[in-house]
């Protein structure tokens, strides 16, 4: 039992890093930009919420005691700005200057990592780790609730606002005219140039929320999970920016399944670790539970494709929109 | 407020219009200044992380590619710069045909592993040329079928293949994973040096003779592209399937043939990685090339030969970043090189797009 109770609450902890990054990149794709520079980013997220952990914590003098929604605050600020500056890149060069996504998306990727890596093992890592710990104490008494407690409630700030932001995206998208208005744009870019939407604003206003969405998630691994001890630690962010990747397919561009796809890959990611002083001489069937996430969305993607092509992504998922081509 | 003046403040000061007909001089000039550019700003980077070192950089940078005193150096530089280059043309049909396959770098892998098994556990009693023989086959068939798989899906029901290929590569590396953690009962995370079916070290690399097959290779692709039928009909069909049906290419067959012609090329490049360069496998043998690949195909507008200047220019700013000395090289080499392409992505709209400023054109009206 509570070995079940402290898989479950580790798997929802694990979640929030791929929900952030996926509800993102579905805000992202919904404009009809794919966005692979959303690796790049939540690694930048992550740099940014260092810094703003360092500056957080310079500014508490030594002996007075840390605040935990501050911790949660200042770093989610930085995240933000960070996530939204690699967003904005992404949509200047997509948007204004008509590059070719991928191509854009993939170099992005490249240049934010190495960025990211290079400042974040030269950032003064001292006290981030007890701060690190002290992220989870959103409700201080969990463990009087039981296993409900130990599950739900022993949380950082993080994963609330993660399904907070994710439930916003799905009710913004599907209920109102903002979020028509963003699908007319990534269906069909002309039709809603014609009936006079602003398709250029639109898409770099979705890169940009979806950037500073998914740089929250990557902070949220750097200051958590790895509890800002070492940037070796936080070397796979950028592995968890393609399984985000992988999840908005997988909950076929809905945030609000998307809270269950998360958990579903956090199972399948964690797994492998939980099970393996258990599996003796069957080890390599960790690698098959580690593979399940792709090959998961794979199956979606083609049952999708073969079943109903209407489900598909966004019609206009890739294409740049230049009104002279008309 | 008028309706007119609204429109003026609402408006940009320019406006874009797309180049038709734009001179190769001048493309190729907006092209040169790109690249000037973006080692200038290579330079400045390192500056910026390592005040006064500017100068110093481009000579460690320089030693680091061309060391006259050391040829082994250069041989190192022409090695990464073949299996680049090999990468990048061989996504170049797909690419043409409007085939997104970002998958390069899990078809490589595929091959490799199956490589790298056969050369491990291959007899010691076989000659080492035969060995080399059926790890090539043996790969030629792994990246096949690695690639055909996203390629069959999306020919007959349009399946999305930029997300299938991207979701390939992470099942090749857990695959890798697996068969190593299967056959390396050490726990190492590799298979340790190969001692049969590997390429003979020359000139103090093991890959010296891949350079040599790259070259032909690379001549065979390059008339394959340019030359040949496949080409034209790939060519078509990347302009419009309409077209391509009217005049009776059957656009199944040829999505299949090209994908499975430039998975079987992948397999000799996973082959060359592990039997020639590297002597060994791992899952991360492959190292991010297949990306880069994609960014050089399309920065070289499927041109062999403009893909090989790129490739060449890639694997200089790679090699020789790495080499100046800084704190941590391998990030400061992936922050250069990613400078370096968003640099010469943006010369792309200049040399597609033309602005024209609006101050100007009420001049003209006016005269």
């Amino acid at each position: 039992m509570n070995y079940v109770v402290s898989f479950l609450a580790m798997a929802i902890k694990f979640a929030t890093v791929f929900l952030f990054g996926a509800t993102g990149e579905i805000i992202n794709q919904k404009s009809g930009h794919l966005n692979m520079g959303t690796p790049g980013i939540m690694y930048f997220g992550a740099l940014g919420g260092t810094i703003g952990e360092r500056i957080y914590l310079d500014t508490v003098a030594a002996g007075q005691p840390l605040n935990p929604f501050l911790i949660f605050l200042v770093p989610t600020l930085f995240a933000i700005l960070f996530g939204a500056i690699g967003g904005f890149v992404f949509s200047f060069f997509t948007v204004t200057l008509h590059c070719n996504q991928n191509v854009t998306g993939l170099t992005l990727t490249t240049l934010l990592v190495g960025i990211s890596c290079f400042f974040i093992s030269a950032i003064n890592k001292e006290g981030m780790s007890d701060a690190g710990l002290l992220l989870q104490n959103a409700w201080p008494g969990y463990k009087a609730a039981g296993w409900f407690g130990e599950i739900f409630l022993s949380q950082s700030y993080f994963t609330y606002f993660g399904v907070i932001v994710a439930v916003g995206a799905a009710c913004v998208i599907s209920f109102t005219r903002v979020g028509l208005n963003l699908r007319a744009v990534g269906e069909n870019a002309s039709s809603a140039d014609s009936a006079g939407i602003p398709v250029q604003k639109y898409r770099y206003i979705a890169t940009i929320i979806g950037g500073a969405i998914a740089g929250i998630g990557g902070a949220f691994y750097e200051l958590d999970n790895a509890m800002g001890m070492s940037f070796e630690a936080a070397d796979g962010i950028d592995a968890f920016g393609w399984l985000a990747l992988c999840i908005v397919i997988f909950s076929l561009w809905k945030p609000a399944i998307a809270i269950g796809a998360s958990f579903l890959f956090a199972c399948l990611s964690i797994a492998p670790d939980f099970f393996a002083p258990y599996l003796g001489a069957a080890g390599f069937v960790t690698y098959i539970l580690k593979m399940a996430p792709y090959v998961a969305t794979i199956v979606v993607l083609t049952v999708v494709s073969i079943v109903d092509k209407k489900q598909q992504a966004p019609a206009n998922l890739g294409v740049p929109y230049f009104r002279e081509d008309r | 407020m008028t309706i007119k003046s609204l429109v003026k403040k609402l408006s940009l000061p320019f406006y874009l219009t797309k180049r038709i007909g734009f001179s190769k001089k001048k493309y190729w000039a907006i092209r040169a200044g790109g690249i000037v550019l973006a080692f200038l700003a290579a330079g400045i980077v390192c500056t910026c992380l390592k005040p006064g070192s500017f100068g110093e950089f481009y000579v460690q940078m320089f030693m680091g590619c061309f060391d006259p005193t050391d040829i082994t150096i250069f041989v190192d530089l022409l090695v990464r710069f073949s299996i680049l280059l090999l990468i990048s043309v061989i996504l170049i049909p797909p690419f043409k045909m409007r085939f997104w396959n970002i998958g390069a770098e899990g078809q490589i892998l595929v091959g490799g592993l199956v490589a790298g098994g056969i050369a491990k556990f291959a007899p010691a009693s076989l000659p080492n040329i035969v060995v080399l023989l059926i790890c090539l086959a043996g790969a030629m068939l792994a990246s096949t079928i690695w690639s055909l798989i996203p390629t069959i899906f999306k020919a007959f029901f349009n399946t999305n293949e930029t997300l299938f290929t991207l979701m390939m590569n992470y099942i090749a590396s857990t695959l890798s994973l697996m068969m190593i953690y299967i056959w390396v009962p050490t726990g190492s995370q590799n298979f340790g040096a190969l001692t049969h079916g590997i390429f003979p070290t020359i000139l103090g690399n093991p890959g010296t003779l891949a350079v040599a097959f790259t070259a032909v290779i690379f001549a065979g692709m390059y008339l394959y592209i340019t030359k040949g039928k496949h080409g034209y009909e790939v060519t078509v069909l990347g302009e419009s399937v309409d077209t391509a049906r009217y005049i009776g290419i059957n656009v199944k067959k040829v999505t299949i043939r090209t994908m499975a012609t430039s998975g079987a090329l992948f397999g000799v490049v996973g082959f060359f990685i592990v039997c020639a360069v590297n002597q060994s496998f791992s899952a991360t043998i492959v190292g991010g090339q297949g990306f880069t690949g994609v960014l050089i195909a399309w920065l070289g507008h499927f041109n062999p030969l403009e893909v090989a200047l790129f490739a060449f220019l890639s694997s200089v700013m790679t090699q020789g970043t790495s080499r100046v000395h800084m704190p941590s090289s391998a990030q400061f080499s992936a922050i250069c090189t990613g400078v370096f392409f968003f640099i010469i992505i943006a010369c792309e709209f200049f040399s597609s797009y033309k602005i024209s400023w609006r101050h100007n054109e009420k001049k003209e009206a006016s005269v």
